[in-house]
């Protein structure tokens, strides 16, 4: 077998991993609507291109797997049988073995398992229940094949076969004359055709598939159309010989009129290391009477369109797909970049993005300068002028002017620098824009391995759910991807396995049989909300709240005063569940709380709302981007901190005497309520206020859950784009403090997790 | 230093030397005091800038410092060996140890340095003077050593990273 390079090998992976999600999503469209000939045709040729690609770069077991795959598929396609939910679940396991083939093939070794032969034996019997009865509306396909089967019983009469060749004979027999019309055969060669055989000429169809690993696969067809000059007249070849010329085709159709029979042309021609498989059809007045009916059906089809398709299809040679929509879209220009090349272009952009903040503060510090030198020059040049300096006074003028020249000079120079660092600024802001843009990604991404893990969880659970997914072009940033997965499959579980009712349940409580789960993704200002709304039994906050009371987490009193908001809030403390049974699927009361911790690691936040009876809204709300933010810098005890922007409502300045003891908590008041306030000073640093009740604070207000608090900073620096470097949390602990960033001159800022500080100074407090 | 010119160096000081290195060794000085480490875990060796208290952290840390554009932390090898007192100073922001130098260590994906007084020379272990035994083994399995060097009439103690690691991961 020829090496082929990595490249070449990464490209097919690559490829093939994509068309498994294809794949995957068609089937079960599919099974939602058997009709959905797109959807089949998507996904013969997602098995098809993989077949190919396995072929070329030498992977048996996947080529011969897609094969099998494929032979079902086109029985669906033509629509020969229906396909049931097992048999979806056969293909779909076909599916997951190819995955684990390729996955293996990625790391260099060979998947061998038993299961890949159970879904062979599996498929194969779907193969082996055969045609089901013609359905009126396949009547046409169902035409094809009788016709067919006609021809096929001539051709059985004359050679001598026996009849367990029948059907393989057909389906050869079928997908020869196919191959004919996508190779736009014409009126014109059809009366040809049928003139040579009035003439008692045998004519045949020749169909040759060369192998493609062969080493001199590109001169196959031209060695056959030799021999087969030799002992006949070629009428036509498909693709044509100068198309031939340019590429190679490993499926390559002639037309030929001979008076030799069958057996001499398979003789002559049959070169074992180049060739594959040699179909042969004769030609009989009947067929090119059908042929010219079904060549008019498709009459528009321009032999240009038809090369094109074929050019595209590849290996596909002759086989007719209504492929148009998807040569459209493949020929929108991407470029598959490996995403740690766009990393790394973030993280140069990111120093830049440093470096300009010192260029900025530069410029601030020269306007400064410049002013000074400016006043200070004209009293200076005032002053001269008045000294009347006896003698040297024109000298003194000369070298006053030249000052004057220069500084004026150099003071241009400096409006120059501001103006093109106002460009660069601009430029930068924007160039940020796009590389964070090429780091976003369609939450398809996530979405698209849903639909699958519903169907199984839901059929493992003996629940029936229909998972609507809507907003899937939503963008988010590359780097959530992994991170919003887990948690939101166990949201999802949670739903079927708690909250969708069984269809039993459902019916007696008045509500369709199938549950109903929808997924939405969406932008909300500067952050991205995903939803999930099912329509089950909701949340037992009665069983939560007694639950909590058992385990001890809260008390009567506070049990009677939590507000049913609050109560519910109690599904995201560690080891709580309600439910009844731990299944395998969810109930071990790890969860929720996991759930809520992930998504706040991200700087994200959960909501969840419930109605007993009637189903659970659970929204998951994150940042748009996790590189970049915009960021408050502040100085706290001499030391710069960052709080992000997001999480600041206001900034007030007020005095220390400002401040109100109230139970013991420092408080403020900010327009007529008192919103407790925490000192990042003693937080940080353990120094206290300040004495003076003069003396000047910052208070950043910030939201805290619903509620309002002030976090005083000494001194408040500015608004800035602020690079996040994370923190090895592993090593350094400090609660507050998981990111830093580096500010213009170099030095380090840790950025503040504003929800974080205030839980742990208030619990710490309490 | 750089690596490669380190690595060479040694190499052809341990060429003459005819038993088997086990492997390469950088020793440094804590005080008057000796120690070695594994070249293989070390990054870099780099002078110490400004280093920054991350606040409500142990003392052991000492903080992070900005290595070209990453922020790394930094701990101080003395305080864990308890040669020097840690002074819990929770008002300081930052550190100036300008005369030292940090050994950038990276064990798998935590890279982390240490603060040392300076770099005493390039060592091999090999065969002849490299010991574990099993009191070494016994003892170092609650410390950070791993055996001993026997350099001349020196004893140096080779720490071992993973330990190392192992301890800093669980100071608060």
């Amino acid at each position: 077998m020829p090496e082929f390079s990595e490249e070449l090998i990464k490209d097919f992976l690559d490829e093939a991993f994509e068309l498994l999600d294809s794949l995957e999503k068609n089937l079960l469209v599919l099974e939602k609507n058997q009709g959905d000939s797109k959807s089949i045709n998507e996904i013969f040729r997602c098995a098809h291109t993989i077949k190919g690609g396995a072929g070329t770069v030498g992977y048996p077991e996947i080529q011969e797997l897609t094969h099998i795959m494929e032979d079902v598929l086109d029985m669906v396609r033509k629509k020969t049988i229906l396909l049931k939910f097992e048999d979806i679940s056969v293909l779909l396991h076909c599916r997951d073995e190819l995955e684990k083939m390729l996955t293996s093939r990625q790391k260099g070794q060979t998947y061998i398992d038993k299961s890949t032969e159970n879904v062979k034996q599996e498929i194969r019997a779907i193969k082996a229940r055969g045609p089901a009865p013609a359905v009126p509306a396949a009547a046409q396909p169902a035409a094809k094949n009788a016709m067919s089967e006609k021809s096929a019983q001539k051709l059985i009469e004359e050679s001598g076969l026996n009849l367990s060749d029948i059907s393989i004979l057909t389906k050869a027999d079928l997908s020869l004359l196919r191959s004919l019309i996508s190779a736009g055969v014409t009126h014109y060669d059809l009366s040809l055709i049928s003139d040579l055989i009035n003439q008692s000429h045998n004519v045949y169809i020749l169909k040759y598939n060369f192998n493609t690993t062969y080493e001199m696969k590109e001169v196959s067809s031209f060695q056959i159309y030799a021999l087969l000059n030799d002992i006949s007249e070629i009428i036509k070849i498909n693709p044509a010989l100068d198309e031939l010329e340019k590429a190679f085709y490993p499926e390559v159709l002639f037309i030929v009129s001979t008076d030799k029979n069958e057996k001499a042309i398979r003789d002559k021609t049959n070169l074992t290391d180049m060739i594959e498989t040699i179909s042969i059809l004769k030609m009989t007045p009947e067929t090119v009477k059908s042929l010219d009916q079904m060549t008019e059906q498709k009459a528009p089809s321009k032999p240009a369109e038809v090369k094109k398709e074929l050019a595209v299809q590849g290996q596909e040679g002759g086989v007719k797909e209504p492929a148009g929509d998807e040569v459209q879209k493949r020929n929108i220009a991407t470029l598959r970049v490996e995403s740690w090349k766009i990393d790394e272009l973030l993280n140069l952009l990111g120093e830049i993005v440093i470096i300009k903040a010192a260029f900025n503060q530069l410029d601030i510090d020269f306007d400064t300068a410049g002013n000074d030198i400016k006043s200070i020059l004209r009293e200076f040049l005032n002053g001269v002028m008045k000294l009347n300096l006896s003698g040297e006074g024109d000298v003194v003028k000369e070298k006053n002017s030249v000052l004057l020249n220069s500084l004026n000079k150099l003071f241009s120079s400096f409006d120059i620098y501001s103006e093109s660092l106002q460009k660069i600024n601009r430029i930068l802001t924007s160039l940020q824009e796009n590389v964070m843009n090429m780091r976003m990604v369609p939450i398809q991404m996530v979405f698209s391995r849903f639909p699958r893990l519903i169907r199984d969880m839901a059929d493992r659970m003996n629940k029936k759910v229909n998972l609507v997914i809507e907003g899937v072009e939503t963008e988010i940033d590359k780097g959530m991807v992994d991170d919003i997965f887990d948690p939101l499959i166990h949201i999802l579980r949670n739903s079927i396995d708690h909250g969708i009712e069984s269809p039993e349940e459902r019916l007696k409580s008045g509500k369709p049989e199938v549950g109903k789960m929808i997924l939405k993704a969406n932008h909300e200002g500067d952050s991205i909300a995903i939803e999930l709304r099912d329509d089950g039994r909701g949340i037992d906050i009665d069983a939560l709240k007694k639950k909590a009371l058992e385990s001890g987490y809260i008390n009567n009193d506070m049990a009677n005063k939590l507000s049913q908001k609050e109560l519910l809030g109690l599904i995201f403390i560690p080891g709580l569940s309600t439910a009844k049974q731990v299944t395998d699927i969810s109930g071990r009361g790890v969860g929720m709380d996991v759930v809520k911790r992930k998504i706040e690691e991200i700087g994200g936040s959960v909501g969840v709302s419930t109605t007993r009876g009637k189903g659970t809204r659970i929204v998951i709300r994150l940042p748009l981007t996790l590189a970049i933010i915009q960021g408050l810098l502040v100085l706290v005890h001499k030391m710069n901190y960052v709080i992000p922007v997001a999480s600041v409502e206001e900034t007030v300045i007020i005095k220390v005497g400002d401040l109100k003891e109230i139970n013991g908590k420092l408080t403020f008041e900010l327009r007529g309520k008192f919103i407790p306030v925490m000192s990042l000073e003693k937080y940080f640093y353990q120094v206290d206020l300040p004495e003076d009740r003069e003396g000047k604070l910052f208070c950043i207000v910030s939201k805290f859950g619903e509620n309002l608090v002030g976090i005083l900073v000494s001194e408040v620096l500015g608004e800035q784009d602020i690079v996040i470097k994370s923190l090895n949390t592993k090593l350094i602990k400090s609660p507050g403090i998981s990111a830093a960033t580096i500010i213009g001159n170099g030095d380090i800022g840790y950025i503040i997790e504003t929800s974080q500080i205030i839980s742990q100074n208030f619990k710490s407090a309490n | 230093m750089d690596q490669k010119i380190l690595n060479k160096r040694i190499e052809e000081k341990t060429q003459v030397k005819k038993s088997q290195i086990i492997f390469q060794a950088i020793s440094f000085k804590l005080d008057n005091n000796i120690y070695a480490m594994d070249v293989m875990n070390i990054v870099e060796i780099i002078f110490a800038h400004k280093i920054y208290k991350v606040p409500n952290t142990d003392t052991r840390l000492l903080g992070v410092l900005n290595l070209r554009g990453n922020i790394l932390p930094v701990y101080s090898l003395k305080t864990i060996l308890g040669m020097e007192d840690s002074v819990a100073d929770s008002k300081k922001i930052e550190i100036q140890e300008e005369d030292k130098f940090i050994i950038m260590i990276r064990k798998e994906k935590d890279t982390f340095g240490i603060l040392i007084d300076a770099i005493y020379k390039n060592l091999a272990a090999d065969e002849d003077n490299y010991r574990t035994g099993t009191f070494i083994e016994k003892w170092s399995k609650n410390s950070i050593f791993k055996g001993v060097i026997l350099e001349n009439s020196l004893e140096i103690l080779i720490v071992n990273v993973e330990s190392l690691l192992k301890y800093i991961v669980t100071l608060k």
